[in-house]
């Protein structure tokens, strides 16, 4: 009380603008300290939901024993073997270039296994990435339509480099009806028909309702199979199925 | 005290507007984070409650080259997120006037990519219709924002 007394009016004005100062320090510092951390909060919950999101879609449940959601049907392509119980469904992708590599690998299955097993094809157009697939699809139905679906899915696949990015593919569809002597006119009808544009959208859809994950991807006697890394690897997956 | 009795005249936006275009552009941004991630990972995203997602995110409108259209819903709505927190921590008008003005494109965008969906795809994938309204009603929000705070705070 003493020493208070002692101060002169100048010394207290001092002092109230020094304890003044120092509050105001002191809110600045905790306005700072609440905005600091709440911009840690919001670059902490941005960051853990992009996480929890990449470890949850990357996390689903695996897929590797998924069954057919439909099976083989009468409109479904089919060649070698078709009262064969050992059935191998392929889903494909004309455009895609994994499936042109695998198509030498099923050829020479079909030559060999081809009077013990039934091979099936269907669509699986990866529009998103492949224009030209479901035009490519179309064309093969339409093909199928004159009795030559197989000629037309060999030529497509072995020619996909030709037209993939083409961006007038469907002439170069035509022009391949006319290589395996179709009726080129009703060719280019059936190609933009609804039946063939509903069945290669079928396909995908009985394919993704399976499970399907890209192109291509292989059921054997319904159930999905790793893609083999080669024929021998193959080979030894239906003779296995055979064996069974 | 000039400047004082100025801002004490002058409207402030809405704190429950504000809370709810966080919230939205927030929710947005994660939808938008999942497609882009099932994008990357090769995989379609799943429908329940609509058909047709997977026509959607296959089709060739659903990237840009080869950057997903969900990559950049990503960007914008969390950059819409930020502007608000950037309102929210230093009270700043520009952050809100950003806001405005990118909600603009966002509304514009999501107008076409309604427009894509309904009438040239032909099918309407759930996810994408949520982060489109959601842009709608950013849109919305900023409309409301501009008329009552910031025409009178040039």
């Amino acid at each position: 009380m003493e020493e208070e007394k002692k101060l002169t009016k100048k010394e207290k004005y001092e002092l109230k603008k020094q304890e003044q100062m120092q509050q105001k320090e002191i809110a600045t510092k905790n306005i700072k300290q609440k905005s600091l951390a709440m911009w840690i909060g919001i670059a902490g919950i941005v960051l853990a939901s992009i996480a929890g999101i990449v470890y949850l879609a990357a996390n689903k449940e695996p897929s590797a024993d998924v069954k057919l959601a439909n099976e083989i049907i009468e409109s479904d392509w089919a060649r070698g073997n078709l009262e064969s119980e050992v059935v191998l469904l392929e889903y494909a992708d004309f455009q895609c270039p994994a499936c042109a590599s695998y198509h030498p690998l099923v050829n020479q299955l079909f030559t060999d296994y081809g009077d013990r097993v039934k091979f099936v094809f269907r669509h699986f157009p990866l529009e998103q990435i492949h224009a030209n697939a479901e035009p490519a699809g179309r064309a093969s139905e339409a093909a199928g339509r004159q009795g030559k679906f197989w000629e037309m899915h060999d030529m497509l696949f072995e020619n996909q480099t030709a037209w993939a990015n083409d961006r007038n593919a469907e002439e170069k569809f035509v022009e391949y009806a006319q290589a395996l002597g179709l009726d080129v006119e009703q060719f280019r009808t059936d190609m933009n028909s609804d039946e063939a544009k509903n069945k290669v959208k079928n396909d995908y859809d009985g394919g993704y309702r399976s499970g399907v994950p890209g192109t291509p991807t292989f059921f054997l006697n319904g159930d999905k199979i790793s893609n083999p890394r080669n024929y021998d690897e193959f080979k030894a997956v239906i003779d296995q199925a055979l064996a069974q | 005290m000039t400047n004082l009795k100025q801002l004490s005249t002058k409207p402030l936006p809405n704190k429950w507007v504000l809370a709810f275009l966080a919230v939205l552009s927030f929710a947005s941004f994660l939808v938008s984070v999942y497609l882009t991630v099932e994008h990357f990972l090769g995989e379609i995203p799943t429908c329940t409650v609509l058909q047709g997602c997977e026509q959607v995110a296959k089709s060739k409108y659903s990237q840009i080259g080869p950057i997903p259209i969900a990559l950049f819903g990503a960007g914008y709505f969390l950059t819409m997120f930020v502007l608000l927190a950037v309102y929210f921590d230093k009270k700043t008008l520009l952050a809100l006037k950003a806001f405005v003005l990118f909600s603009v494109p966002g509304f514009l965008i999501s107008l076409a990519l309604l427009y894509l969906q309904f009438f040239v795809i032909g099918a309407v994938c759930i996810y994408c219709l949520v982060a489109d309204i959601s842009s709608i009603l950013m849109f919305a929000g900023a409309a409301y924002l501009y008329f009552t705070v910031l025409r009178s705070n040039p």
